[in-house]
């Protein structure tokens, strides 16, 4: 899976502000990258914000995506840019200790 | 041509829509009309804030000179609240052949703010769907009710029943007709809780997805807060079956053989009856019933679509690709049949696909 690795604050922080750029545009929390905790590999402890290319052209509304939002372009920017993203295991973000 | 030959009577009949000798006056509070044009009219001045003209006139053109606008027999115009033909606005006769139902309206507005375009069709599909749900009995049980064909994610995370929006997170596809988790990040959060929903307890729930495309052991819709769920999943091996929860892991739980995991499923739990349902293109069918103690409690986490929520984290989804689905009060056999109809009907008639 495609997106940045961070620390759990940084990333609660970007779903917030996700939420706040639509309540600017007057839209209800419709959509959000989310943000995982990594549990086990090199960066267990730290947190997930998906961000593949596939992503990041979702469809929003009005043939919008996330990339025609100049907030998403600094978000990004703040996370490290697009070169920053990392390839993580999707099982990294599985709870071992959760029963399913 | 005749003047004036509105017909008065059975246009008050039809609701909102007020005519007098010299006038035609809609004031229907919160729906539309649909008008049509019976004999070639001429209108004079129109003063209105909403008319959108089914016979391809601009629908931001919103006064037209005396004389100047002559429609035929064949146009269908539709009409909102507040619209007035000023006097001697027409000449000829007027009809009402259909009104929207003030809900779809609703519904059907908040998707084109949405950029959705909606075309007749779909929206004579959407009318008949609430019309028919309040009719027979099941529309009032919905807590909640998704259609998220619309190939973008804030029209699809619009509730057709609560007007409100859930919220999807991570990466989802938004496809043409369903909507499906592309990796183990994507989820649909309702924002609802069982715990929360009015008539919704151990004896008493109802949940329902319309599976265009099964995949594996999929986790539908639900939420679960240790032994207490309100869950509808599936599994892919022994030929396919479906393991309904409500409200409880242990004596809630009902496994069915399905035959197979794709069509509408559903499962629901009433005075004590407990079943669970498939309804494909060529049948519907009871997988399972049988009558017990209820047991359990509503969990108090959200409801997730396409993973569940297991004491608040997505958990454990395949990537079923989803046209529909739901979750609320506890009906009646009659009434899930009624509805699964229904969402059949609106799927196939909306999307152009066909249930499988």
């Amino acid at each position: 899976m495609i997106g940045f690795i961070t620390d759990p604050e940084t990333a609660a922080a970007i779903v917030k502000g996700i939420a706040a750029i639509l309540d600017a545009h007057g839209q209800p929390n419709y959509w959000s990258t989310g943000s995982y905790p990594i549990y086990s590999g090199h960066y267990a402890g730290m947190a997930f914000i998906p961000a593949s290319d596939e992503l990041l052209a979702t469809p929003l509304r009005k043939g919008l995506t996330p990339m025609d939002f100049q907030e998403t372009h600094a978000m990004i920017d703040a996370l490290g840019g697009r070169d920053a993203r990392q390839d993580l295991d999707p099982q990294a973000i599985i709870n071992p200790d959760q029963e399913i | 041509m005749s003047t004036n030959a509105v017909e008065k009577e059975s246009l008050g009949k039809a609701g909102g829509v007020y005519a007098d000798s010299s006038s035609l006056t809609v004031s229907n509070p919160t729906g539309f009309a649909w008008l049509q044009i019976l004999e070639d009219t001429v209108f004079d001045t129109i003063t209105t804030p909403n008319v959108d003209l089914m016979g391809g006139l601009d629908p931001t053109n919103t006064t037209f000179s005396a004389g100047s606008v002559i429609l035929h027999p064949v146009t269908r115009f539709r009409v909102q609240s507040g619209v007035v033909f000023a006097a001697n606005a027409y000449s000829g006769l007027v009809g009402i052949v259909a009104q929207t139902d003030p809900d779809a309206a609703a519904y059907i507005a908040a998707i084109e703010g949405d950029g959705v375009v909606v075309s007749e069709t779909q929206r004579n599909a959407i009318n008949t769907f609430y019309t028919t749900g309040k009719s027979e009995g099941w529309y009032s049980k919905f807590s909640r009710f998704y259609l998220p064909i619309w190939g973008s994610a804030a029209p699809n995370s619009r509730c057709l029943v609560s007007e409100t929006s859930g919220t999807f997170n991570g990466n989802v596809t938004q496809g043409s007709g369903f909507i499906a988790r592309a990796d183990s990040t994507g989820f649909f959060d309702t924002s609802a809780n069982a715990a929360s929903l009015t008539g919704v307890d151990n004896d008493s729930g109802w949940l329902g997805v319309l599976v265009k495309t099964a995949t594996g052991n999929d986790q539908y819709l639900g939420a679960q807060s240790g032994t207490n769920l309100f869950l509808l999943r599936s599994i892919r091996g022994g030929g396919g079956s479906i393991t309904s929860e409500i409200m409880s892991s242990a004596g809630g739980r009902f496994d069915t053989s399905s035959g197979g995991n794709a069509g509408i499923i559903s499962a629901r739990r009433l005075s004590g009856t407990r079943a669970n349902m498939k309804r494909t293109s060529s049948a519907r069918s009871v997988l399972g019933s049988s009558t017990d103690a209820s047991e359990g409690t509503p969990p108090s986490f959200s409801m997730y679509a396409l993973q569940k929520n297991n004491a608040g984290a997505p958990s454990a989804g395949e990537g079923s690709e989803i046209g529909a689905f739901w979750f609320g009060q506890g009906v009646t056999d009659q009434q899930d049949s009624d509805c699964t109809a229904a969402i059949e009907t609106l799927w196939e008639t909306c999307t152009g696909l066909s249930l499988p």
